[in-house]
Parts: C-alpha cells; structure tokens; sequence
C-alpha cells in the first residue's frame, strides 16, 4: 500500500493495522509527513511540523510494539494539535504575533491523555487568531482540501483541512461557539463538541472560561469516539457506547426551522434526507422547538467576548498592534459591554440550559443543521466572502452557539454533497455526559450512508 | 483613540497609554464603532426573553474519575 493510500484510512482502520503488525508506526508516521509536505503548501493547514521528533517517537512505539507492548487503539497514530493547545517544550502560537515564540512549559491535559495512549504528533494546525479572531496575516489562511478557493471557516480551520485532506488521521480542535463543528462541517469531517468539563481543559490558550470545549476531530464518527475515549477521564453515564446498537428504538427530536433559519437549499434536501434515513433505520421523529438561535448568539457572544476580554486585557493594553483587526476589534468593544447584560447572557443561558435539558427528556437527541450553508468561496484574507460583504461569522455561525451555552455534547457529521460539490453535515445533540452513546446513534446514521466516506481529491 | 473621539462613542479608556490612543486611527476607530454598535445593537434581543425567578449560574455534572469505555462497531 502506496502512503498515500495509507494516510486516507479512517483511524480506527490503520489501529487495526498497527496492531497486527501489518503497518508500523514509523511507516505511518513517514507517511503522513510525506502528505505533509505534498500538501501543506496549498493547504497552509500547519503551523508547525515536527518531523524529527514525530520520526523518533514512532521509532520508539514501533519498537514498543515488537517488545509486546500495544498501548491501544492509538498506540503509534500520528495526530495533530490545534495551535491554541499547549504542547511542553513546542512552539503553541495561538495563531496570533504575540505568541509567536511561546513555548509552554506543560502539555494541556487532553493532550497528555492522548499522548498517554500512544498517539504521535507531527504537527500543529494553523487557526483563526487566538481562537477568536480571522486568520493573522503572519499565518495566512487556511484554505479548503474539497476547494481551495473556499474557506474551511473557523476558528479550528488547519485541524479540518489537515484531517480531510489525509494530513493527520485526527486532531484535537477548540469550539467555543462552533469553532471545531463549523470547520468540520465545511470541510465534510466529523467533529464532538463534547458534554462541557468532560474532556480536562487545562492548558488551552482560553477563549472564554465557561464555552471553551477540546473536541475530537476526525473522518468518521467512530474515530472520533476512540479520540474522546482515550481523551477523558470520566465514565460515560449512558454505558451505551457499542457503536453497532442501531438505531430502533430512538427517539429524534427534528428541529422545527424558522423563517430566521437561512438554510441553503442543499443544506436543507440533505438535512430532509438524513432525517429520511434515521426514520428509515427505526428512529421515531419528532417535530421540536428549540430556544431561539438568534438570542442563544448574541448571549454567547456576550459571554464568549467579555471573557475573552478579561482573559486578553493586558495584552489588548500593552501590544494592541501586535493582534490582528478581527480579534482587536472584538476584544475592545467587549470592554463596553455593561455588566448588566453579561449577568443577563448568563440567566439566559440558564433559561435555555434548562429548556434543552427539558426537550432531552423527551427524546434521545436532537437533529438540526450544522451550518446553513456550505463552504463559500473565500476573499484572499481567508475570512471575508469573496465579492461579498457582510460577516462570514454570521453565515456559517446560526446553528452552534446554543449547545456552547447549554454545555450538551453534539455532534457534526457529513451527510450530503451540495450542488457545488461541497460537503453537507447534520447536527446531533445528546444528554450530558451521554457522548458515546450520542456517538452510537450518529454512528448509526453514519453506517446507513456513505457520506464519511467521501473524500476530497487530494490537494498539491 | 483621543479624548474627541472617545466622547463621541461615550466611553473612556482609562488605562491606555497616550501612545495607544493616538495609535488609533480615524479607520479604526471606524471599525471599532461599527463592532461595538452591531453588539450593542444586539443586546435588546436579551431584554425580550422571560427571565422570572431564573438565576445566572449553570450547573453542570461533574465527571467523575475513571476512563471512558472504548467502543466497537
């Protein structure tokens, strides 16, 4: 098998392979840096490679390997970081000029967990600056393996690209509001957004202290479940993680779409179609109102901007110029959000935790769109629309922020092709602390079709 | 941002060196009014929401100490 073959397999794919010896984890590691290479120069999804030391630890977990020592289904995968994770003793940028020569002193805790279990990494992925603002122009932006005239979207953008396009069998990206679902969606990968607190947030460049979630970003909805599993350290509540349990029996909650729901009308026959699917698979539907996405925004926003604010205040006093306009402009006008409003976004939020938590013990998830539209060709900043006007941030952003507030686990897969040729995905939202078995469920869908299976052209 | 202008938007930014201030140009400060005008702008939609008897914390569950079972499938 050629290395290019090799770096399209789905992850828990080349885990069997490691384990049976049929691939070592230098081959893989070899591999995958030699897409890098090919790749990234179009792709622009890395910031950093780190060839010698991601040759050395796949020397050293091969080697393990012939000694009879296999740690899992991770042991010798290569994976990515999104540069906003802290890595000791690498280089973590956060995308932004101000951080341009950190170098942390510890590895956040997701990344230790992974590590642990014999993940290798070769590299850190460009982002949105700091997790907050538009792509920094030292970076450049990242641009979309199925196009690479369009967006991948933000604000983990380079995790996206670098696992659609055969880069990395999986990375660890942040959302905030959106931020790992929305690139995945674009970029027709799968994304978890994890129930909030499960995955350890230590050692991640904070956007806001109550949003910010590490999320598994992968090909399909059954790597992303073997990530989350060697990424925790809790219990999942629902004991129900056997991705092959089907879906008879469940009950889907189908968001009611508003007139303020701008969908595309790809988006919408695929949404249609994957619902067609889950009934088709035994699912019961169920018409659902959810609380209103616009408010749920702005009340994320106000919590997301004014956090972000403290957490950046001396920065934003001492090096203004250093930040790019996006994230400037967002973090100084987040100083004059009264105090009032920022208690207010909070009650909101407890209103609408307790609405969805309601509607959860109705039915066993939630279905909506991931993103309205798909990926849109992009302006040479990466960020705003190509011939276009208006916030990129408000096309892309409708259907996220709410589960960031309320904290439930969700889930975005692929689950179509738009006219454009560009990736379609469905939104899956569950219990708290249920994520596998909201992954059993996507998983679900995800064995009934064959969207994730679908992989762009490969780019360079 | 100087004096002028930070009267205009109707804020003061006390603990901004000189030098930042007159750093901001009239383009930025333009940017930045626009900013700050669609999040104020945005804020009444929060005033529309029912909030009687709702406290502000959320509480979360709490994870607990051992791993999450690997899946199959």
């Amino acid at each position: 098998m050629d290395g290019r073959t090799l770096c399209s397999l789905p992850l828990h794919v080349v885990a069997e392979l490691v384990r049976s010896k049929t691939v070592s984890p230098l081959e893989l590691v070899e591999a995958t840096l030699a897409e890098i290479e090919r790749a990234n120069p179009v792709l622009n999804c890395f910031i950093s490679v780190f060839a010698e030391q991601a040759v050395a630890r796949g020397r050293a977990l091969t080697e393990e390997l012939a000694a009879g020592s296999y740690r899992g289904p991770l042991h010798g995968i290569p994976v990515s970081l999104k540069d906003n994770i802290e890595t000791a003793g690498v280089l973590t940028t956060g995308g932004s000029a101000v951080l341009a020569g950190s170098v942390p002193d510890r590895d956040a805790g997701s990344w230790a967990n992974l590590a642990r279990s014999g993940a290798v990494l070769v590299g850190k992925n460009n982002l949105w600056e700091l997790a907050f603002g538009g792509p920094h122009p030292d970076y450049g932006p990242t641009w979309n393996p199925w196009d690479t005239s369009r967006t991948c979207g933000g604000t983990s953008s380079g995790s996206a690209s670098a696992v659609a396009a055969g880069l990395s069998f999986a990375s660890l990206g942040t959302d905030t509001g959106g931020s790992a679902r929305v690139p995945a969606s674009l970029c027709g990968i799968v994304a978890l957004k994890p129930t909030f607190g499960l995955v350890p947030g230590s050692g991640v460049i904070p956007v806001s202290y109550s949003m910010d979630h590490v999320c598994p970003m992968s090909r399909n909805v059954r790597d992303a479940s073997l990530v989350l599993s060697a990424m925790t350290s809790a219990p999942d509540q629902s004991a129900e993680g056997d991705l092959t349990r089907g879906l008879a029996g469940i009950t889907v909650g189908v968001m009611k779409l508003s007139g303020e729901d701008v969908v595309s009308e790809d988006v919408l026959s695929a949404f249609r179609g994957a619902m067609e699917v889950l009934g088709s698979e035994g699912a019961s539907l169920r018409e659902i109102e959810l609380p209103d996405l616009s408010t749920a925004g702005t009340a994320a926003r106000v919590v997301m901007d004014a956090e972000a604010s403290d957490f950046h205040r001396e920065l934003l006093r001492t090096q203004p110029d250093a930040i790019g306009v996006v994230a400037r402009n967002r973090l100084q006008a987040a100083e004059f959000i009264p105090a009032t409003y920022y208690v207010r976004a909070q009650r909101v939020r407890r209103a609408m935790t307790d609405e969805v938590e309601k509607l959860l013990t109705t039915v066993d998830v939630i279905a909506l769109p991931a993103v309205g539209v798909t990926a849109f060709q992009a302006a040479s900043d990466g960020f705003g629309v190509k011939g276009g006007e208006g916030s990129p941030l408000k096309r892309i952003g409708r259907f996220s922020p709410l589960f960031n507030l309320t904290g439930h686990p969700a889930v975005v897969l692929p689950c179509g092709i738009g006219s454009d040729g560009m990736p379609v995905s469905l939104q899956l939202v569950g219990r708290f602390m249920e994520d596998q078995r909201l992954l059993a469920i996507a998983r679900g869908y995800e064995r009934a079709t064959d969207w994730s299976s679908r992989v762009p052209v490969p780019a360079g | 941002m100087d004096q002028r202008m930070a009267a205009e938007l109707g804020v003061k930014l006390e603990g901004y060196s000189d030098a930042t201030r007159l750093r901001h140009s009239r383009r930025r400060l333009l940017e930045l009014q626009q900013q700050l005008g669609d999040l104020l702008s945005s804020l009444a939609q929060l005033d529309r929401v029912p909030l009687d008897g709702v406290p502000m914390a959320v509480e979360y569950p709490r994870p607990t100490t051992s791993r999450l079972p690997p899946v199959t499938g």
